[in-house]
């Protein structure tokens, strides 16, 4: 027996037997272990229907060992009676599983379709990326494995992990890439790719001797799941590449997919998972932008998902991970469908129940020295510390205080299973974004903390949606209700209390609050308030920021009417906070959303932002200038707009899909969820796909059109300093060749307190 | 994802709705000042979430009555100064 | 088992008055246009009107503000009827059977009042491609024989909506439902609602 230190790469199910163990020794070796694994599912029904199950699972080849066991079922808190049904080989389990249930659809299963990532994980303690300590024979079996870390620990070993980069020089969507850039540690390789007539032999050969070289353990690619693979996988029939580092197994393809999703159409590209590596694909990983691999390799490790499904998953999906592992740590049966019904309650109760948060419109206008304060993570915080859990949730009880604003109580004496799988997650946020707080900018660990917290995140602001999906195996309506039924009766407490302590709130959204007072304009001056509602609430709260000055828009139809979350500010810090407006959408061509942007900072730069407006104005004269003059580049121009369903599916067809006709006439396929990008042109259809294959005669771009769009972009974050769009028209054309000075912009806008409520651009203080 | 209850947003569209007739028998002139009124409700619609009514028109009424009391309010305090602003301070003999 | 088919141009003047409680219990299937207007919160009224309703939403689509509109037009007493309103929600084919399966029996003998269960779109969640038709089938069948068992005792109305390119399968569970429900109603187009422009 030899003693081995390391870390835990991956687990897999091996055909021939047991799992599969991927292991980095300390040394650097990458070495491809076993272990034995026995899974078990469980199944419960009528005596003659186990019975029946019984005699079928005698009658089946697959070796496996039939016992009775107790579990404990999470929504009736009972341990009930289960036949278990235990499979020798892991490999063979799904498979059976699958006939086993079509069989017999009417019996009740648990633990029958779990990864089997989360199986190890649950039996051994070790989690992808984990360092451990393994004992192993000559055969390379795995007798013992002891994780030496916690997936909590705030600062995670390293594993060495070696990383090849492969990016095509041009989106394979638009243009046929010439090269395969390759980066490889420091190195840059340029492998020319086949022209059309060409072969494929040399580029293949160059590839394959780099990933002899260097056997990455991660290859990470852009277009990979969708272009890069799948092409070289039809190409592995010229000449075979070790994509796999393990023989045993075949590369696994996966179908791409849409869906639905919270209203919107997703569309998930077909995916290329390996076997012995890891290949994760940048444009086909869920929030990559967001977190990168530092949050995918936290995922992998606090969800117990193999890293390359974690890369890809929803955090959704990631947080029912969590919820799974700790059932199965806790001997709580997984249920395999979700079958509980609401329980029969009083319609009356759906006024009080069936609701969100609370959003309110807030004062419209320019504001001085604002606090944002903001309860942190407030939804999974309310889960943890009101121990809201689908079991937790108590019949209507006189004895018992029901939920603030709600008929029904939730136990407060046995801990549920979703405020344990939660806690740690909440905490190592805390902790991280505590240590950021402190870090100073200059720090290494800084991207880490941050990117970790962010993927953290994500999977706490998931949860509660879980809570309530019809699909959770860990969902219940009333568990969803109560969380929002504490967050409304929080945030009017949070009111009250600022309300008493002389601030003034301008507005609340769900979780924050704006305030202000005069004379409060440094931390110290809130930590009275910031303290008061913790202490009323239970929940923390925390200083977002104080903004020199913050402007709440109005509504782009009407003007009297206040929107929520259309707004943006400065901050002491001098950082710009936007929200709502074009520079934050996804479909507003870059030049329309970095020129708001120009603006905002060009207001944000000065003291005072009314005494910056003439030197917007004058870069907002130079930029309609430069799109008068075609001084634009055309990619800059740019629309991007989400194709929502399919093309025929529009009775009137937005632009996107008049662009997506154009590419299906093309020969392209275009699919529901996708990002149609497009130029506004003159004439019919008045759109041009960007993805054609023809050049567009740039003559033919509508200039009008995005001069519109810039005039009206630049009036969003004008408005409140006194220049609306009318405005803006006039002084286009010339008419206003001088600002209005404040003076005349308080006759145009000012309103006296207190019937201060409508109006749009008033001055405060 | 298990919301069947409308949103107090819908549900004040919803009362709207079974006012359209009066609103389309209207003058023009008239029409506007009622838009205007309907609006202004339209700031306190977190408010009437958080108070669960059955009948959500009623709080939508008070919302209303609460934006005209306010503009009462403001001018009753530039015609006869701040100490007048709230009701019984004010005297037709004053 | 006798059965017709019924048209009628608005429901209010048809079904709910004529759900008597019956000795043996009738179990009813009401056959509305896929947009069905106000007939089935109409319908919801009445029936919370005379006696004590279950509501089992199938749906998600039980718009309890207006069935408290209609209620308040026809009593002062609005308050309390509405409070007589038991509801339960299911979203998925697997939860409609299990919230059928789990519904009791109204307990008769307690209350001097009518008692009624009413089910909102039942076949909305039978459209679920993912769900393996012949599970659909297996979960239709025990739905069924919830119905049954509860109509023994109580008047059980089934609400469907009947969408004009209705996937094949769907038009099956409909004809299912015709055969073994005891009568069977089928709405005509409600009156148009209004011709009026919106307020804002």
């Amino acid at each position: 027996m030899i003693e081995k230190f390391g870390w835990l790469l991956d687990v897999y199910e091996d055909v021939r037997n047991g799992v599969a163990v991927w292991f980095l020794e300390q040394g650097g070796r990458r070495c491809r272990l076993h272990q034995p694994f026995p899974v078990t599912f469980y199944a419960s029904g009528s005596e003659s229907h186990l019975h029946r199950l019984t005699d079928y699972l005698a009658s089946q080849p697959v070796p496996l060992r039939l016992s009775q066991a107790e579990k404990r079922d999470v929504f009736t808190n009972q341990v009930l009676p289960f036949l278990a049904v235990e499979v020798l080989s892991p490999s063979q389990q799904p498979a059976l599983f699958r006939q086993v249930c079509r069989r017999f659809p009417a019996l009740t299963y648990g633990d029958a379709d779990l990864p089997i990532s989360l199986r190890y994980a649950a039996a051994t303690g070790a989690f992808p990326l984990a360092y451990c300590r393994i004992v192993i024979d000559g055969s390379q079996r795995i007798f013992q494995i002891e994780p030496l870390e916690s997936c909590w620990a705030l600062n995670p070993s390293h594993p060495p992990l070696r990383v090849i980069s492969l990016e095509p020089d041009a989106d394979p969507g638009h243009t046929q890439p010439r090269f395969l850039v390759v980066r490889a540690g420091t190195r840059i390789f340029h492998l020319p790719l086949p022209g059309r007539h060409g072969s494929e032999r040399p580029f293949l050969i160059n590839l394959r001797a780099l990933l002899q070289h260097y056997d990455p353990d991660l290859l990470l690619t852009t277009w990979g799941d969708t272009w890069l693979m799948p092409l070289l996988l039809e190409w592995s029939a010229i000449l075979p590449l070790p994509l796999n580092r393990d023989d045993y197994s075949d590369v696994i393809r996966r179908k791409e997919r849409i869906y639905f999703s919270y209203g919107q159409t997703v569309f998930r590209g077909q995916q290329v998972h390996l076997f012995g590596r890891w290949h994760i694909d940048r444009c086909n990983a869920m929030l990559w932008d967001d977190y990168d691999l530092h949050g995918v390799l936290e995922v992998a490790r606090v969800t117990a998902l193999p890293v390359q499904v974690a890369a890809r998953v929803s955090p959704g999906t990631g947080i029912s991970s969590i919820q799974m592992l700790t059932a199965l740590r806790q001997g709580v049966i997984v249920p395999w469908q979700k079958q509980q019904a609401e329980h029969l309650r009083p319609a009356e109760d759906l006024f009080a129940a069936d609701q969100g948060g609370l959003v309110y419109q807030p004062l419209v206008g320019l504001h001085h020295d604002v606090a944002e304060i903001d309860f942190v993570s407030m939804y999974p915080a309310i889960m943890v510390n009101f121990n809201i859990s689908p079991e937790t949730i108590q019949p209507p009880d006189l004895r018992l205080p029901p939920v603030p604003g709600l008929t029904f109580p939730v136990d407060q004496e046995r801990r549920g299973l979703v405020p344990e799988a939660l806690a740690p997650v909440l905490q190592k946020r805390i902790m991280l974004k505590t240590k950021l707080a402190a870090m100073r900018s200059s720090d290494p660990r800084r991207k880490s903390y941050h990117r970790r917290a962010t993927a953290l995140k994500w999977l706490l602001v998931t949860c509660f949606g879980y809570l309530g999906y019809k699909n959770a195996r860990f969902g219940r309506i009333e568990a969803h209700q109560a969380v929002t039924a504490y967050g409304r009766e929080a945030l009017v407490r949070a009111k009250e209390t600022a309300e008493e302590m002389g601030f003034e709130v301008l507005h609340l959204y769900v979780d924050g609050m704006w305030v202000r007072k005069a004379g409060c304009a440094t931390r110290e001056a809130f930590s009275d308030l910031l303290q008061e509602i913790n202490q009323r609430t239970g929940l923390p709260i925390s200083l977002d920021g104080i903004y020199r000055w913050v402007a709440f828009l109005p509504s782009r139809m009407d003007d009297r009417r206040p929107v929520a979350s259309r707004y943006f500010g400065v901050f002491q810090d001098d950082s710009i906070k936007v929200r709502g407006i074009e520079a934050r959408r996804r479909d507003t061509p870059p030049f329309i959303a970095e020129t708001q942007k120009e603006l905002l900072e060009l207001l944000a730069a000065s003291p005072d932002p009314f005494a910056a407006l003439p030197r917007a104005l004058q870069r907002l004269r130079q930029r309609l200038d430069e799109l008068s003059s075609r001084r634009v580049a055309v990619e800059r121009l740019v629309v991007g707009q989400k194709l929502t369903r399919s093309v025929e599916a529009y009775r009137s067809p937005s632009p996107a899909a008049r662009a997506a006709h154009q590419l299906q006439q093309a020969g392209k396929i275009v699919r529901p969820g996708q990002r149609i990008r497009f130029l506004f042109t003159y004439g019919e259809p008045g759109v041009y796909a960007w993805d054609l294959p023809d050049p567009l005669d740039i003559s033919l771009i509508d200039i009008r059109r995005y001069r519109t769009l810039l005039l009206r972009a630049a009036s969003v974050v004008l408005q409140p300093f006194g220049c609306d769009e009318a405005y803006l028209l006039k002084w286009q054309n010339g008419g206003a060749s001088e600002i209005a000075l404040p003076g005349k912009l308080l006759e145009r806008y000012l309103r006296i307190r207190p019937g201060a409520a409508s109006g749009a651009g008033f001055l405060n203080g | 994802m298990g919301r069947t209850l409308p949103s107090i947003t819908q549900a004040y569209y919803q009362e709207l709705e079974s006012f359209s007739r009066f609103r389309r028998a209207l003058r023009r002139s008239d029409q506007l000042v009622l838009d205007d009124l309907l609006t202004s409700a339209q700031k306190h619609l977190a408010a009437a979430a958080f108070a669960a009514h059955a009948a959500p028109f009623e709080i939508f009424l008070l919302a209303m009555l609460l934006e005209e009391h306010k503009e009462v309010m403001r001018l009753r305090e530039l015609l006869y100064g701040e100490k007048f602003a709230s009701s019984g301070q004010v005297n037709a003999d004053d | 088992m006798k059965q017709y088919a019924c048209h009628v141009n608005a429901l209010i003047n048809a079904a709910p008055v004529s759900l008597p409680i019956p000795v043996n219990g009738q179990l009813v299937l009401l056959i509305t246009p896929a947009q069905p207007g106000s007939m089935v919160f109409d319908l919801s009224a009445r029936l919370a009107l005379h006696g004590t309703l279950r509501v089992l939403d199938a749906g998600n689509t039980f718009n309890v503000y207006e069935v408290a509109r209609v209620l308040r037009r026809s009593t002062s007493a609005w308050q309390e009827r509405l409070r007589g309103i038991q509801m339960a929600r299911a979203f998925t084919c697997y939860q409609v059977a299990a919230m059928l399966a789990e519904t009791p029996v109204h307990a008769a003998h307690l209350s001097a009042e009518p008692n009624a269960t009413l089910v909102l779109d039942f076949l909305a969640t039978f459209q679920d491609q993912n769900v393996p038709l012949r599970d659909r089938w297996r979960l239709i069948k025990s739905c069924v024989k919830d119905l049954r068992r509860l109509s023994r005792v109580e008047a059980v109305a089934v609400w469907v909506r009947q969408r004009p390119a209705l996937p094949s399968e769907i038009s099956g569970f409909v004809a299912y439902l015709q055969r073994v429900c005891d009568r069977v109603w089928v709405a005509g187009e409600p009156p148009l609602i209004s011709l009026q422009p919106g307020l804002f």
